[in-house]
């Protein structure tokens, strides 16, 4: 009764984890600590910074010495991944009882759906004023607030791909848990978390270079009367504008991008290709993506151990005896009986809701009039022409290019990233050249102000397109040359409809985030001068300025209502479609 | 094959089990079904596809609850009921665990210390022939071995019945055959399998729905 392996192909030797990894510290164990270090050092550094009192932010304001542009830099970064910090606990608690609760899901799923559609920038006013009642005369109150805005700005998608995962997880793998009598904890390190990683990964990357633009957006604050500019580069790049200060501006710009490398090779490539053995897949694909950090980290000996060390208590949980869930149920789930409290219960949301609405009215009615909110209505459609028109546009330049890009591996192995570096640049860095453009050129700040609503998202189509076409079966496309099929019909037959379901992910991005781009791209300013174009971004924008939290209010209901009313006809159709007709699996 | 002992390991009583449609007509796919397996056999279940013996089979796993009927495991020795365990047609490995890993799973599940684990474990990929392959990935071995690694793990719980859903069937004729006799190999040391498998029987084909 031996067990050989006969016919079962090569016999190749696997020795990874077993094989005893050498004594003694290597140089990838200095390098490991010094970086460590490097990386502890600033962090320290950083929140020390931070928790001072706001007298001491007011007698060292924020200046344009090049010397303190990198101290600058490192405490925006930090924000951002306090953020990020904040947004992974939203999504593995909420995101989590949403899959796991019935009454839960019926609440989270509808709210982050329409926060995820909602303008973050024109929740500032609020989130300000409430955080600095929380920690009065306290910088800690004003850098929670940017936190919070950069945290609305990230966390919506990444909990619902989260969600999204554990809801698919593969049915045979559930069996197996099931079968084994998983208890819940291993259940979720073991198959929901895993199962969930690529598809989380992916969404911090997105979240992480939406955020930038927040953290610009967020860190020199004018609510009413009160101006706060938390140090920073966004500070830093508000105050250049204010003295009309060109060569700071581009200092900003360099010390963004430097940044931008930084993360992305130190923080985000190493997860990436961690994360890669986690894609549920059952061959080996044939490109890995690498990183120098992580196969650092993989040559120490002290990072692995170090990782052991904070497996223990993860482990610790596992040994407690969680409640598995029963093996063999002895009540069968009645329908009815489920029925009737889902119905309380959302009875009892409802209610909620609509007191919540009439209490919104009565706030915004002490100061509104019907015709009012008819005009801000009408400018909502303005800034919904801009939107519709950029998209149209760049979708019209970018699709052709991307199709191109994505047929040809060398260079969208090339390009991809650089796409995606653009998308994670902050646009709004940029927007003092256009101004001066505009100005210097005397042309009509209500055309020529929109493409930058677009500046920083248009880059989402490119790489969606890009991703799209280079998954393009590659028999379709040899079948596609063996007939002969070129011009207008491989268009309309091969290549759109391959690429139609990325575009359609790549377009909706970019829509929801130029309508949240309009608040701070329809009113800009360069020094002095001051340029406006019709909207209802610019209307936001403007309320903000004067702390007239009304007609602020109103100018994010009216948004929010246009970019659900949009996801809801126009959107998740032609999403639905696409998954319908033109998946290739 | 003879019969040693006959003692019941689990008794199926009168299962019935419906699919409940949203919408549509709801799907009879048991109806009235009295299955009981003994100490030391192997049962093959026969039938059409969509004639219900994975539903069967899983039912026997607690994986899904009979609409109406009972699944009974008898005491059999000093009080212990028998012990299931299942080996998937698709493998359902974990692809982010290692063969090792992958094996360890069900016995990390009942809390068996680590030391003891790993022993048990290796001594499993070996029997099963995998040896070697320890800290591989599933997605770098062939189909054969992944249902090896699936056998494995199955296996290294003791289970006292063994269940297996088509095991064979995601492989090539030539692979699957050497697995079954490797496998039938190893059930003369008196593990029991019950598994669905058509190939196995072919002359049984015609009638021999369960359902």
């Amino acid at each position: 009764m031996v067990f050989h392996s006969r016919s079962d192909g090569k016999h190749r030797h696997f020795d990874r984890s077993l094989a005893p990894r050498l004594a003694g510290p290597s140089w990838a164990d200095l390098a490991a600590i010094a970086l460590l270090l490097v990386i502890a050092l600033l962090v320290i550094v950083g929140v020390g910074q931070m928790r001072q009192p706001l007298t001491a932010l007011n007698a060292a304001p924020v200046d344009l010495q090049l010397l303190h542009l990198p101290e600058y830099a490192l405490l925006s970064t930090l924000r951002m991944f306090g953020a990020l910090a904040a947004s992974l606990i939203f999504t593995l608690t909420v995101a989590t009882l949403a899959a796991k609760s019935r009454k839960a899901e019926l609440i989270i799923v509808p709210a982050l759906d329409i926060l995820q559609s909602v303008p973050v920038l024109g929740f500032l006013t609020f989130t300000v004023m409430f955080f600095m009642n929380l920690f009065p005369g306290r910088q800690l109150g004003v850098e929670c607030a940017a936190i919070f805005a950069i945290f609305t700005s990230q966390a919506w998608n990444m909990a619902f791909s989260f969600y999204q995962s554990l809801r698919t997880v593969p049915k045979d793998l559930d069996e197996v848990s099931r079968q084994f009598g998983f208890s819940s904890w291993r259940r979720f390190v073991r198959l929901e978390l895993p199962f969930a990683m690529p598809g989380l990964v992916w969404n911090a990357m997105m979240s992480m270079s939406g955020g930038w633009f927040f953290v610009v957006a967020s860190e020199a604050i004018a609510v009413g009367n009160t101006t706060i500019a938390l140090p920073g580069i966004g500070s830093w790049l508000a105050l250049a504008i204010e003295r009309k200060d060109f060569g700071a501006v581009a200092w900003a710009v360099f010390a963004m991008a430097v940044v931008i490398v930084l993360y992305d090779q130190l923080i985000f490539r190493p997860i990436v290709a961690w994360a890669d053995k986690f894609r549920f897949e059952q061959t080996a694909s044939r490109e890995r993506p690498r990183s120098w950090v992580y196969d650092l980290a993989r040559r120490t000996r002290l990072l692995p151990s170090i990782i052991e060390l904070l497996l223990v208590a993860g482990r610790a949980l596992s040994a407690l005896s969680w409640s598995a869930p029963p093996r063999r149920q002895t009540l069968h789930p009645n329908k009815h009986i489920i029925r009737v409290p889902d119905g309380l219960w959302i009875g009892f949301i409802a209610v909620v809701c609509f007191g919540a609405s009439l209490w919104l009215l009565r706030f915004i009615s002490t100061s509104l009039t019907a015709a009012d909110i008819i005009s801000i209505v009408g400018l909502g459609f303005a800034t919904l022409v801009r939107v519709a028109v950029l998209i149209a546009i760049a979708s019209i330049i970018w699709v052709p290019i991307g199709v191109w890009i994505g047929l040809r591996p060398t260079w969208s192995e090339r390009l991809q990233p650089v796409a995606q570096f653009l998308a994670a640049f902050p646009a709004n860095v940029l927007f003092p050249f256009a101004v001066v453009i505009i100005i210097g050129l005397r042309l009509d700040p209500n055309i020529w102000l929109s493409p930058l609503m677009i500046l920083g998202t248009q880059w989402y189509i490119l790489f969606n397109v890009i991703a799209g076409a280079s998954a393009l079966p590659n028999d379709l496309r040899e079948a596609a040359r063996t007939f002969n099929m070129r011009g207008l019909q491989w268009w309309r037959q091969v290549a759109l409809p391959g690429i139609f379901p990325y575009f359609v992910t790549g377009a909706l991005t970019a829509s929801g985030g130029s309508w949240n781009a309009s608040i701070v791209a329809e009113s800009v300013s360069w020094g002095d001068k001051r340029l406006q174009a019709t909207g209802l971004g610019s209307f936001i924008a403007d309320a903000t300025a004067a702390g007239d939290l009304p007609r602020v209010a109103v100018g994010i209901v009216v948004m929010s209502a246009f970019v659900v009313t949009l996801n809801r006809t126009l959107w998740r159709p032609l999403y639905r479609y696409a998954e319908r007709r033109l998946r290739f699996d | 094959m003879v019969v040693i002992e006959s003692r019941n390991l689990v008794e199926v009583q009168k299962v019935r089990q419906v699919y409940g449609k949203s919408g549509g007509p709801d799907l009879l796919v048991l109806d009235d079904v009295d299955l009981t397996l003994k100490e030391n056999e192997i049962v093959g279940l026969l039938g059409r596809s969509g004639s219900g013996k994975s539903t069967l089979l899983r039912s026997i796993a607690g994986l899904v609850t009979p609409t109406q009927g009972v699944i009974e495991f008898p005491k059999i020795e000093d009080g212990q009921r028998a012990t299931v365990s299942m080996v998937f047609q698709t493998f359902a490995l974990f692809p982010w665990l290692t063969v090792l890993q992958n094996v360890e799973v069900g016995l990390e599940a009942k809390n068996v210390p680590p030391t003891d684990r790993r022993k048990r474990a290796l001594a499993a990929i070996d029997l099963i022939g995998l040896d070697g392959f320890e800290s591989a990935y599933p997605k770098e071995l062939s189909g054969g071995m992944r249902q090896r690694v699936g056998l494995a793990r199955a296996l290294v719980v003791d289970p006292d019945i063994l269940l297996m859903d088509e095991p064979f069937s995601a492989l090539d004729v030539l692979t699957a055959e050497t697995l079954r006799t490797d496998l039938l190999d190893l059930w003369s040391e008196g593990r029991m399998p019950i598994q669905i498998d058509p190939d196995r029987h072919p002359q049984y084909r015609r009638g021999g729905a369960d359902v």
